[in-house]
């Protein structure tokens, strides 16, 4: 029998198994403090590790003990209130991001992206299996020694900002989903033991991290340009400046205020995608980002004469003329709307602008025959006061 | 009738995610998700029981018309039985 103390997920516990193989597996995570628990292996975990192996692979008893000292000490854990994750956790100047998704959909590779992406600023807390201590007061992912095909995990910790859950797809987009929609693969990708019990303190654990952590859902594709798209769309847009963002990320994921572009565009629920405009000169109906004033407006071109625009919100009057090439910080590329990806430059958008734009003179009538009303019922109540 | 596993539910938002216990893990889990109704309904199935004794139960404590509760029972035990978590 070989026998180790070791502290994981900020538990001590003493291992006592059958190999040394997962004695050296938690060789980095050793620790001298008094252990909290005990975890012994037995044959009979080995043979119920190879019963349930998804693979027909003849695997070796010393890596099935290895298994399963991972599914005795996560169900030990979730009595301290922590839950195994499958997933790859980084931490980005010390923030933890949690990426899950069924195995193959490409989890390990997102986190590569990120690497690449910015560098010495990650630390890659663990690429497989890492462990989340859930409290009232939020998330904190730990590194363990199960660490993917990549070996990639360090010990260390981060508290977690959010977690998201991955999607393939060609292009790139992420948005914010509600706990109810984030659950199902929650469930599905944190170790859940069969045995009534733990599955409840599994559900009540689960039940807490989804009223302290934030879930987003990305659609990636294996592009550098999926790390800035899903770090921006988690972040909001931080403590940089709408320029910088444009000119550093290259895309600028934003919600906007105000309804003067509706209905195409609706205040603080419709994500939009913003990239900078390049050297092109913009089109009419194109929808773009300028800054006037010191004030961030997006609105669409109704002119253009010499790379000066003339601008109008869909559901404006009045339109903003004399605005320059230098005005004009980015082009609206797409429109995120209940899980739909609406891309600006699509033929159904394409026509609604035009129309929208021909309207205009009797949507113009409309709207001031409603102001003109208002006006002369205030006046009125006015009159009555 | 009543359900096959003994559900256990978690409220979230307007939603109640219902997870069966004494089933397969991973992959296999059957979760349900519903209204607070159909979460209602899920837990007087735990006990044998039929669609009026439901009914029964649900008209004491919501201020609905009798048909639509009926109906919307009916829809939830069609669905459940259609995914075979009923015994009869």
């Amino acid at each position: 029998m070989e026998s180790g103390t070791y502290k994981i997920a900020d538990t001590v516990f003493a291992l006592h198994s059958l190999y040394s193989t997962v004695q050296d597996l938690c060789y980095d995570y050793r620790s001298n403090s008094s252990p909290e628990f005990e975890l012994t292996v037995c044959p009979a975990d080995i043979a119920y590790e190879r019963n349930t192996a998804e693979s027909d692979t003849a695997f070796s008893d010393a890596y099935l003990e290895t298994l399963a000292v991972l599914r005795k000490l996560a169900e030990a854990l979730l009595d301290k209130g922590i839950l195994l994750f499958h997933g790859s956790a980084l931490a980005l100047d010390g923030t933890a991001y949690l990426f899950t998704a069924p195995s193959g959909t490409g989890k390990s590779t997102h986190a590569g992206l990120w690497r690449e992406e910015f560098g010495s600023r990650i630390c890659m807390i663990n690429d497989d299996k890492p462990f989340v201590k859930v409290t009232q007061d939020g998330a904190v992912v730990y590194g363990s020694p199960w660490n993917g095909k990549h070996r990639l995990s360090t010990n260390t910790c981060a508290p977690l900002k959010c977690i998201c859950l991955l999607q393939r797809d060609e292009q790139n987009r992420i948005e914010p989903i509600s706990p109810a929609d984030a659950f199902p693969t929650l469930m599905k990708q944190c170790h859940c033991p069969t045995e009534p019990a733990s599955t409840t303190k599994a559900l009540h654990l689960l039940g807490t991290l989804t009223r302290t952590t934030a879930f987003y859902r990305l659609w990636c594709n294996r592009e550098r340009e999926a790390a800035r798209i899903a770090w921006h769309g988690m972040n909001g847009q931080g403590s940089t400046t709408i320029e910088e963002t444009l000119q550093q990320v290259g895309v600028l994921v934003t919600t906007s205020a105000g309804s003067s572009m509706l209905p195409l565009i609706r205040s603080g629920k419709d994500l939009l995608e913003i990239r900078p405009k390049g050297r092109q000169e913009l089109r009419c109906d194109d929808i773009a980002l300028f800054c006037r004033n010191g004030k961030y407006v997006l609105h669409r071109v109704i002119a253009v004469k010499d790379r000066n625009y003339t601008f109008r919100g869909d559901n404006a009057l009045r339109a903003e003329r004399g605005v320059s090439d230098a005005d004009v910080l980015g082009v609206l590329h797409s429109i995120q709307r209940s899980g739909k990806h609406i891309v600006m430059d699509s033929i159904p958008v394409v026509l609604y602008g035009a129309v929208w734009r021909a309207l205009y003179p009797a949507r113009a009538l409309y709207m001031l025959s409603r102001q003109l009303y208002g006006r002369i019922r205030r006046s009125i109540k006015g009159e009555q006061r | 009738m009543k359900l096959k596993y003994r559900f256990e539910s978690l409220e979230l938002d307007d939603k109640v995610m219902a997870v069966a216990m004494d089933t397969a893990s991973g992959a296999e889990r059957i979760m349900l998700r519903m209204n607070k109704t159909g979460a209602e309904i899920l837990y007087l199935l735990q006990e044998d029981t039929d669609v009026e004794k439901i009914v029964t139960a649900l008209k004491q404590r919501y201020d609905v018309e009798e048909d639509k509760l009926r109906r919307c029972v009916a829809d939830t035990v069609a669905n459940l039985r259609s995914s075979g978590l009923l015994t009869e």
